[in-house]
């Protein structure tokens, strides 16, 4: 059965550092906005991803 | 401020009626299809996901849980952004086995009815809070903008809820059940939920900037405003705690897929092309805009204070700054939100319901028939359309019940949470195969009473509230909310008795294959059965006693419309795709279950036929056009096939296969070449569907017991063709042995030997013009002796003056002159033989008299004087009568006898005798000669092979012979010594007469 390794690894990562990297993302009263900058980040990659993908098919 | 209710009236209404044209302007194809395939509008159709509890809720979130209401979104874009971990899978199987729904995906994984009953039932519980949520919200508002406080009283006697509720219902009865497949999106459903996205999102952006433009006069005046009430940043900086943070997460992530409204829009119909990949960060950036103004709203109603609760954050910016747009905006964007939950869950729940309720139920009672009559897709849809109706009911009756005991998150929290237990099972479909319904049942069984009780009881019962904290502090010992302790438990609860009853209970075979076709990489490989009903007619005269008559006619020619299949059809591989086709079709408005036991009782597989072969064809294709990237070992072995198949499609001869059944497997470029028949219209389809000529050489090389057949002529009657005109080929076949099967398969190899035959007649001919040659100088003897006798008798005739006399002589020259004719008669027909166009013309199988042919043979042998003299005994029945070409037939005899000769001593004896028995004539050539030694015998019909003198033979007499007998359907045998001990040569030719007698005749 084929699983996208990488991508699982990536996502066992997030879920078990998640607590962790949340507390570190929200630290300080002026860091509202660093969440979202991390969730363009995520955007980024996502889109970079699916090009990646419609390229290599 | 306050808004009277006329006003809220009428926004409600017109709303409702702009959604209402929205949708019906794209039913109607008054919009573009540019605009409708859109992915955009995928993408902001599935912005349904943040319902009220993402426009309202979310401000509700954050005060409770700080910058952990992130969790919410986070959940939803790890979803999306990993989607080619859950989401392309799972389209894959719901696209590919037309699964429109998690009832139906489960049920179909693990292959039950129960299964998907029990998800159905544990689906319409779960969502029960999320619709009572979306009916509260709205209702709370309109009483909120009223200038009216919240009370249960206000609540039950609120008429905007009905009215909301019934407007809802006639757009859901409308949209919902115009569609023939439950499976079916329906572009104007999907368009009018877009624009409900659009409008959503560009409403709290406008109550957003409201908020910080109006209530705090830009970013500075936020920021000061921050700086000032540091206690403000404290209430969202609370840190999260671990199992809480954890638990949201996976609430989210998983509502993102098992929210019956998320799964209907992701997966039922067909998304456009790319659709997904686009949702991969589509989503997230809608779901980033949709959160962008919550944190501001939010502050801006903590500021400017208010009795109200803080899910109404959005309501308080237009209500506390005296605006009466931002007022209705905030209302607007709540009522887009809700609408689109109720329109989309409501549907998804009654096709659930219609498919593993009340069909199951029905087809129980009726003694396991559907028995629709002649309507049912109105049937359907009239079930439909009452489960439409009980379930918005339902939802309603529940919020009025509930009486403003639960905040906007209290009912959303719970039915997410309970949504989340279906998530082990959605896992286990795709990635684990030893997974079984046991387990699966077991654990939901655990995890929805844990929810039940911890979640939902406690919700309609608040006595009960801390009854599971309690239990939870006492036996965990950790301090958190019941609810994060109620998820975290039920959902170990769930996934532990999942693990422990799948792995020590028995999963079924058909649970393995389902599970087999649900991985990852699989490539649907149906298996290759014989089916008991062979024309798409068939098909709907059988389905018509479950659909009714013209239901499964218009299922049948959907079916082949679909899959561009006339409606003649009867290639068996066709047949089995259309069967295919048909369940999938009728799984999308039955369920799995019911079509699944509706296809096997109308359309069943012969039952003596193995099931151990799949179609090698199918796969080859699914492998060809799959996109599962592959690596390592499996990349290898994909590059080997591909060589492989390669080398079988560009090999210079024809190569096909059959299976045990005789349906063609496998069909190379140069057969596709050399009858003229595509791969596409043979495979699949028994050797009977080509064309007459090939279909009968074929089929009676298959079924014959020979290996090999050498020079057959087929006509290729087509014209523009590769190869035109007459075709020699020879066929080889070999069985196909494979351990794994228990039947064999066979594999033919066809060679175009039409260039070696052409170039066999022209040494045929080079032969025959050889042995004229040879002959040459007993022609002149022979023709020469009469012509002298005729000059004499010519001579004498001058002078003779007696009538008697000069007719005596008359009759004497007509005498040598009929001995010349003879003479140049057998020249003749010898030099013919063989001499048709390009040297391939077709073997003219006549009766002939075989004696006669023998002494035309010794005749035509007799005139070589430089040969050694022998004497030819012609011992064959004068009334013998064999089927062949008589001149092909003239020089088998010529080469035999002339080998004869050469072999005997002088004076020898050569016999030509013949035997008849039954059908057949045995003709024996019978010298006495030097005989053959037993390793030339092996040799001796190869061409150019000669044991004579350089000179004295080509080499080709007996290869020509064995070529001869092959084309008369005759059999040569050499036997050397004789059977009697001497020395000496026999060849034995038998033509056989009896079989293709009628035939050719």
């Amino acid at each position: 059965m084929y699983i996208n390794r990488s991508m699982l690894m990536i996502l066992g990562i997030a879920l078990v550092f998640f607590p962790a990297a949340q507390g570190w993302i929200i630290q300080g009263p002026e860091a509202w906005y660093r969440p979202y900058l991390m969730w363009a980040l995520v955007i980024l990659l996502a889109y970079l991803n699916q090009r990646w993908w419609q390229g290599r098919q | 401020m306050t808004l009277a209710g006329a006003p809220l009236w009428t926004l409600v209404l017109s709303y409702l009626i702009i959604l209402f044209g929205v949708g019906l302007s794209i039913e109607r194809r008054m919009v573009p299809d540019w605009i409708i395939n859109h992915p955009l509008v995928y993408v902001l159709s599935l912005g349904v996901f943040s319902g009220v509890l993402g426009v309202y809720g979310a401000s509700e979130l954050a005060f409770n849980f700080g910058y952990s209401f992130f969790a919410y979104y986070v959940g939803v874009v790890v979803m999306f952004a990993f989607s080619p971990l859950l989401l392309a899978p799972l389209k894959r199987i719901c696209t590919l086995y037309q699964l429109n729904s998690l009832a139906d995906l489960l049920s179909f994984r693990f292959r039950h009815p129960w299964v998907g009953t029990a998800v159905t039932v544990a689906l319409l519980f779960s969502l029960l809070p999320l619709l009572a949520l979306q009916i509260q919200a709205v209702a709370d508002s309109a009483q909120l903008l009223r200038g009216q406080t919240l009370t249960p009283t206000t609540l039950q006697q609120s008429p905007l809820a009905i009215m909301f509720c019934v407007g809802l219902l006639g757009f859901t009865l409308y949209f919902g059940t115009r569609l023939q497949q439950s499976n079916s999106r329906g572009d104007g459903l999907v368009g009018a939920l877009a624009f409900e996205g659009l409008v959503k999102l560009a409403a709290l952006l406008c109550v957003g900037a409201g908020a910080l433009f109006v209530v705090f006069g830009g970013f500075g005046g936020l920021e000061t405003w921050l700086a000032e009430n540091p206690q403000i940043g404290q209430l969202l900086n609370v840190p999260p705690r671990q199992d809480s943070s954890r638990a949201l997460l996976l609430t989210f992530f998983a509502g993102a897929v098992a929210m019956p409204h998320m799964f209907h829009l992701l997966f039922a119909g067909s998304p456009p092309r790319g659709a997904l990949k686009a949702a991969s960060w589509g989503v997230p950036l809608y779901l980033l805009l949709l959160s962008l103004p919550i944190l501001p709203i939010t502050w801006a109603a903590l500021k400017l204070g208010s009795d109200a609760p803080v899910a109404y954050s959005a309501l308080q910016v237009g209500l506390g700054t005296g605006s009466v747009p931002l007022s209705l905006i905030a209302f607007v964007s709540g009522l887009a939100a809700a609408s689109g939950v109720i329109i989309v869950s409501t549907l998804a729940l009654a096709n659930m319901c219609l498919n593993h309720l009340v069909l199951p139920l029905q087809m129980l009672t009726r003694g396991h028939h559907l028995d629709a009559g002649h309507g049912m897709h109105a049937q359907l849809n009239w079930l439909r359309r009452l489960l439409i109706c009980l379930i918005i009911m339902g939802g309603y009756l529940f919020y009025w019940a509930l009486a403003n005991r639960g905040s906007l998150v209290d009912l959303g929290m719970v039915a997410f949470i309970g949504t989340l237990q279906l998530l082990p099972g959605i896992l286990a479909t795709i990635y684990w195969p030893g997974a079984n319904r046991k387990g699966l049942l077991m654990g939901l069984i655990g995890g929805y009473l844990i929810w039940f009780f911890a979640l939902l009881l406690p919700l309609i019962s608040p006595a009960e509230t801390d009854f599971f904290r309690y239990l939870h502090l006492h036996w965990l010992g950790v301090d958190d909310s019941a609810r994060s302790a109620a998820t975290v438990f039920s959902l170990v609860v769930n996934t532990t008795l999942f693990l422990l009853v799948s792995l020590f209970t028995h999963t079924s075979a058909g649970e393995r294959e389902a599970a087999e076709m649900c991985s990852t990489d699989d490539l649907n490989r149906p298996a290759r059965r014989t089916l008991t009903l062979n024309t798409p007619e068939q098909f709907a005269n059988s389905l018509a006693k479950e659909l009714g008559a013209d239901s499964a006619r218009q299922e049948v020619l959907q079916a082949l419309r679909e899959l561009q299949l006339s409606e003649l059809e009867s290639r068996p591989y066709a047949l089995r795709q259309l069967r295919s086709r048909l369940g999938a079709n009728l799984s999308g408005m039955l369920g799995p279950n019911v079509a699944h036991q509706i296809i096997q009782r109308c359309i069943p597989f012969e039952s003596d036929s193995p099931a151990d072969s799949e179609d090698i064809n199918l796969i080859e294709r699914f492998l060809d056009t799959s996109r599962v990237p592959m690596g390592g070992l499996a990349a290898d072995l994909d590059n080997l096939r591909r060589y492989h198949r390669d080398l079988l499609q560009d090999l210079p001869v024809g190569v096909f296969s059959l299976g045990h059944d005789g349906e063609v497997l496998m069909w190379n470029e140069f057969m596709e070449r050399i009858t003229d028949s595509s791969a596409d219209g043979v495979v699949g389809s028994y050797l009977s569907a080509l064309n007459p000529q090939w279909s009968e050489v074929l089929g009676h090389f298959v079924s014959s017991d020979r290996e090999t057949t050498h020079s057959i002529a087929v006509e290729n009657t087509a014209e523009n063709i590769q190869f035109p005109g007459s075709r020699w080929i020879s066929l080889h076949k070999a069985n196909v042995d494979s351990s794994s099967r228990a039947s064999e398969d066979r594999v033919i190899v066809v060679e175009d030997t039409t260039d070696n035959r052409i170039l066999e007649q022209e040494l045929l001919h080079s032969e025959r013009l050889a042995s004229i040659g040879r002959l040459a100088a007993g022609i002149a003897h022979e023709v020469g002796n009469p012509i002298t006798a005729i000059a004499c008798l010519a001579q004498n005739l001058e002078y003779e003056e007696d009538v008697n006399a000069v007719q005596e002589t008359a009759a004497e020259i007509l005498t040598q002159t009929d001995r010349v004719t003879r003479i140049v008669e057998s020249l003749v027909n010898f030099s013919h033989v063989g001499s048709g166009s390009r040297g391939n013309a077709p073997t003219r199988m006549l009766p002939l008299n075989l004696a006669d042919c023998v002494d035309e043979a010794v005749h035509l042998l007799e005139l070589d004087l430089s040969a050694k003299p022998v004497q030819f005994s012609n011992l064959v029945d004068r009334e013998q009568l064999v089927l062949g070409d008589s001149q092909k037939l003239l020089q088998v005899f010529v080469n035999l006898l002339g080998n004869a000769r050469d072999a005997s001593s002088e004076k020898g004896l050569v016999v030509i005798d013949s035997t008849s028995r039954e059908q057949q004539v045995t003709c024996t050539v019978t010298d006495h000669g030097s005989g053959i030694s037993e390793q030339d015998l092996k040799q001796v019909f190869e061409p150019f092979f000669t044991t004579k003198d350089p000179g004295q033979g080509t080499g080709l007499g007996l290869s020509l012979v064995y070529s001869i007998m092959e084309d008369l359907n005759g059999h040569i045998q050499l036997d050397s010594p004789l059977e009697d001990g001497y020395s000496g040569t026999c060849v034995t030719l038998n033509l056989s007469i009896a079989e293709y007698q009628e035939e050719y005749l």
